[in-house]
């Protein structure tokens, strides 16, 4: 088995459609781009990237499908290097006072007073905040560092975790672009369309100048050797990204702190690195009609699901390229990545979550698996 | 027993945004009223007291608030739930008939699932003994605990399905006509006056239902870009503007007034429109007199949309200790509304929502601060009885996008939300937002409390439409950029920018400049900081390119 951490950093920015029209038409002249790509479109810019340096004939089925059985883990996002994940959604981060010093408190599972109810799903406990929150959360808290998260995801009540750095999203640059008059060589009146990508470079003057560079990470498996080194085309309008292999260390390994607070825990967490598709939609399909169930790559562990926090559902598509049946792909709606789900440990040992389950999918289907969709970190509370 | 039940009903934002056109923004906002008026109203029938709103007739939030009587709460939330999506399903009935009448077919199976898969439906209730203040802040804990988990299946999908332009998470469930590789929406739905399909509207159940209701009247961004010049020209060329209307009744309204205001916009709907194409040049002759007479060459093609919302309502909720209190302030609420309704209409603009402490509006670009000047003063007025401290809340903050009639509504309405959220970080402010195409967007915040009449908005528009030079703003910018990291004390700011000011009010305007000058001068003594000084810039930016716009006799 040929393993390898690659790292993609954008040439130009960089364009991943959100599956709205863009054309001539009004309400259809902007190509709005999504905040990151999702895995699946990894997994085909490293598959492509790969079948291309095999020689790989794509009108042939079985050569297209020797490409798909590359297993494409990730992507996790860098920010000048360093491990940064979408923020857990078990945490509320507020601002309070002048200073605007930042707060942060943990939702945890809670039964509710005699009499008391919510129309959660059955067997579901309402999470609450630990500590009393006046007004909204802030926004702009909306990646954490992995300093913070490791802090978070070992951290049973979130009382001992600081609180994180205001992180963003990476900036969105709008482009301007006019339609030409074939004939006259004129620009076409009233026809500006609008296309957005996101910048993996930024530069910021606070007192200082500051610079911000984004990569994605993705760990390749495939049963053949595969050089993953040079420059490829990733997203939309034919923007160049390049591929460098780093040393296997870069991925991330479960910190031994966290890995001793897994061991003989009762009550543990799972945070989605990436988003997940599940066959029960929000709910993992690997759980039974009680809730209960055990996760790919933990088998022996048996777990009971008790509470979850998932943000709106997201929605992948795409489009199918193979020759014969170029069409949409079916939509499938995806547990965004940040979700936090609560179980009690029923039977096993929760520590090799930190070893044989650490940052593999979630996912009920194999394919999915392999594109890198429900990549776990797992926590306690 | 007795329970509070609080309801949150959704999505909202993304589901009133996922809109070509305004009429399917009406639509969609109307949906959602009108569904929480069926729960509002399914409550009542079960003996229920509604709180907030008020009355179950009162323009829907998607938010009820309620007493109940029950044995079983979660029975009957259950059945509010079933009742809710039983309503959808039945308007769904009712477009269907609809559809089907224009020869639009749809897959039936795949709508019935997206329909009964729409509604996010979120309870929770708590037994109410007493201490109505603690059980309406537990059940509001307990209502934020259960959005936590926003619950989903996956939705049912095909393979090579097209997917809808509005919300791309769902498929399209119009039957199509194949076209080469490619589909394409029926001729007989792009050619239905009410329905006004493009070729390439795939459309889903969710977006069908909102382009499937009645619409009458709701005017296209391009007329509310035009509004800014057309109530001027009906009092002073009534019969140019009777030659639009007139055209306008020809096509059965498949075009509206705002589409024979811009050159490019009748090009394209005579070219669909043979009845257009042999009035086109009595057209021309009136759009020419009405721009003649509203003082401008070509129509101005910005239009404003106004997002409102109240600051720090829960908390002032909060301190309304009893069920009567609260239901008050709901009625006070709804009172409100309809004041902030008519408001909007008088000054030509269009009410999408209006709430109380929520309000979505379309406006012409000259009627937009005016306009957000009395929405602000309309809430404070009704809001004042029930505000018992200072940070009590019980204000109103106000984003203004101004965009161009071409850009997409989803993106003109994040904007507009945008400008509201420049607003709250001070709350009790108005945030003006001006994207103009092939430009930076510009965003600048004013607070009510320093400047409840936008005076210092309109002592610069006033001075540049009297000839004010249009390069001070640019002049002011530049020196802001050039004393950025010099360390420039305010004095030395405030002096040049002064000098700048003598140099660039212009010889002939220096006269008509006068009344001002005063003014002027006080605002430029604001002035303590490049911060101020770049913030200023902008303000002026934007007031040059309103004051492009004609006065409006009010």
């Amino acid at each position: 088995m040929n393993e390898q951490v690659v790292r993609i950093r954008a040439i130009d920015p960089l364009l991943f459609r959100d599956g709205r029209p863009f054309g001539a038409d009004i309400g259809s002249l902007l190509a709005q781009t999504l905040p990151l790509p999702y895995p699946s479109t990894l997994a085909g810019f490293v598959r492509t990237f790969a079948g291309n340096r095999w020689g790989v004939d794509w009108a042939d089925e079985a050569s297209v499908q020797r490409v798909l059985n590359i297993h494409v883990r990730g992507p996790l996002l860098m920010r000048n290097d360093k491990h940064v994940f979408r923020a857990p959604a078990d945490a509320v981060v507020w601002e309070q006072g002048e200073k605007k010093q930042v707060g942060l408190t943990s939702l945890r599972p809670q039964p509710v007073q005699p009499g008391e109810g919510s129309n959660l799903p059955p067997g579901i406990l309402p999470l609450l905040p630990q500590k009393y929150i006046e007004g909204k959360p802030s926004e702009g808290y909306d990646l954490w560092t992995w300093d913070t998260l490791s802090q978070w995801l070992a951290d049973p009540t979130g009382d001992a975790t600081s609180s994180p750095e205001k992180i963003g999203w990476l900036e969105v640059e709008e482009r301007v672009h006019v339609a030409i008059e074939d004939d006259k060589g004129t620009s076409k009146e009233e026809l500006l369309f609008t296309v957005q990508f996101l910048s993996f470079e930024r530069y910021r003057w606070e007192g200082q100048a500051q610079r911000e560079q984004w990569a994605l990470l993705v760990r390749v498996t495939a049963d053949e050797p595969v050089s993953l080194q040079g420059v490829g085309l990733l997203g939309g309008e034919k923007r160049l990204a390049a591929v460098e292999a780093v040393d296997n260390s870069r991925w991330l390994g479960c910190p031994p702190e966290l890995g001793q607070a897994l061991r003989g825990a009762s009550r543990i967490r799972l945070f989605l690195a990436t988003p997940a598709i599940f066959s029960g939609g929000w709910k993992p399909g690997w759980l039974d009609a009680n809730l209960t169930g055990s996760p790919p790559f933990a088998p022996n562990l048996k777990l009971q699901l008790v509470s979850a926090a998932v943000r709106r559902h997201e929605a992948v598509s795409g489009w199918d390229y193979r020759e014969d049946h170029r069409c949409p792909k079916a939509v499938r709606w995806l547990a965004p990545a940040g979700s936090v789900y609560f179980f009690q440990v029923l039977e096993g040992e929760p520590e090799l979550l930190a070893t044989e389950a650490w940052l593999q999918s979630v996912c009920d289907d194999l394919q999915d698996q392999r594109d890198g969709y429900g990549l776990a970190l797992w926590g306690i509370w | 027993m007795t329970y509070l039940l609080s309801i949150s009903i959704g999505p909202v934002q993304e589901f009133i945004a996922a809109a070509r056109r305004t009429a399917d923004l009406r639509a969609g906002s109307q949906l959602l009223q009108q569904l929480a008026g069926h729960i509002a109203a399914q409550i009542t029938q079960q003996g229920g007291t509604l709180i907030f709103p008020a009355s179950a007739d009162v323009p829907g939030p998607n938010k009820v608030v309620a007493q109940i009587d029950t044995d079983q709460p979660s029975e009957m939330v259950s059945m509010l739930k079933e009742s809710a999506t039983e309503w959808l399903w039945q308007q769904w009935q009712r477009v269907r008939e609809r559809l089907k009448a224009e020869g639009v077919l749809v897959n039936d199976q795949l709508a019935q699932e997206q329909i009964a898969a729409f509604l996010e439906f979120y309870a929770a209730w708590v037994p109410l003994h007493g201490d109505y203040s603690a059980a309406r802040q537990r059940v509001e804990l307990l209502l934020a605990g259960r959005k936590v988990l926003r619950d989903f299946a996956q939705p049912s999908s095909v393979h090579g399905n097209p997917k809808s332009p509005l919300d791309p998470s769902r498929d399209c469930v119009i039957i199509l006509n194949r076209k080469g590789s490619w589909y394409q929406v029926p001729d007989n739905a792009q050619q239905s006056p009410s329905l006004r399909f493009k070729k390439t509207e795939f459309l889903d159940a969710i977006s069908l239902l909102k382009r499937g209701q009645e619409a009458r009247d709701v005017p296209s961004t391009s007329l509310l870009a035009a509004r800014s010049v057309l109530p001027i020209a009906e009092k002073r060329v009534p019969d140019a503007v009777e030659t639009l209307r007139a055209a306008v009744r020809d096509t059965h309204g498949l075009v509206d007034m705002g589409d024979l205001m811009f050159p490019a916009r009748l090009q394209e709907e005579a070219s669909a429109h043979p009845v257009l194409q042999q009035q086109r040049e009595q057209i021309e002759e009136a759009r020419r007199k009405i721009l003649r007479s509203a003082g401008v060459s070509e129509c101005p093609p910005y239009y404003a949309v106004l997002v409102a919302d109240g600051d720090r309502m829960g908390r002032l909720i909060g301190m309304q200790n009893t069920v009567d209190k609260h239901r008050a302030l709901s009625q006070a609420m709804a009172g409100v509304a309809r004041q902030m309704s008519e408001a909007i209409q008088q000054r030509d603009g269009y009410c999408v929502y209006a709430g109380g402490d929520d309000v979505l509006a379309l406006l012409p670009v000259n009627r937009a601060l005016e306009c957000a000047v009395q929405l602000a003063h309309l809430f404070r007025k009704a809001i004042s009885f029930f505000v018992t401290s200072e940070d009590a809340g019980g204000t109103l903050s106000v984003g203004v996008a101004i965009a161009h009639h071409l850009e997409s509504l989803q993106r003109t309405l994040q904007w507009a939300r945008e400008a509201e959220k420049l607003a709250k970080r001070q709350r009790n402010a108005l945030g003006l937002a001006l994207h103009l195409r092939g430009g930076a967007p510009l965003e600048v915040a004013t607070s009510w409390q320093k400047d409840p009449y936008l005076e210092s908005w309109m002592v610069w528009i006033s001075a540049f439409r009297q000839g004010l030079s249009h390069g001070f703003p640019y002049e002011l910018l530049h020196l802001a950029r050039e004393a950025e990291g010099c360390h420039l004390n305010a004095e030395t700011l405030r002096g040049e920018a002064r000098r700048i000011l003598n140099r660039k009010q212009g010889r002939e305007a220096k006269g008509g400049m006068e009344p001002f000058r005063q003014q002027m001068e006080a605002e430029l003594e604001k002035i303590h900081n490049v911060h101020d000084l770049e913030a200023l810039a902008h303000r002026l930016i934007i007031a040059r390119f309103l004051s492009r716009y004609p006065e409006v006799d009010v």
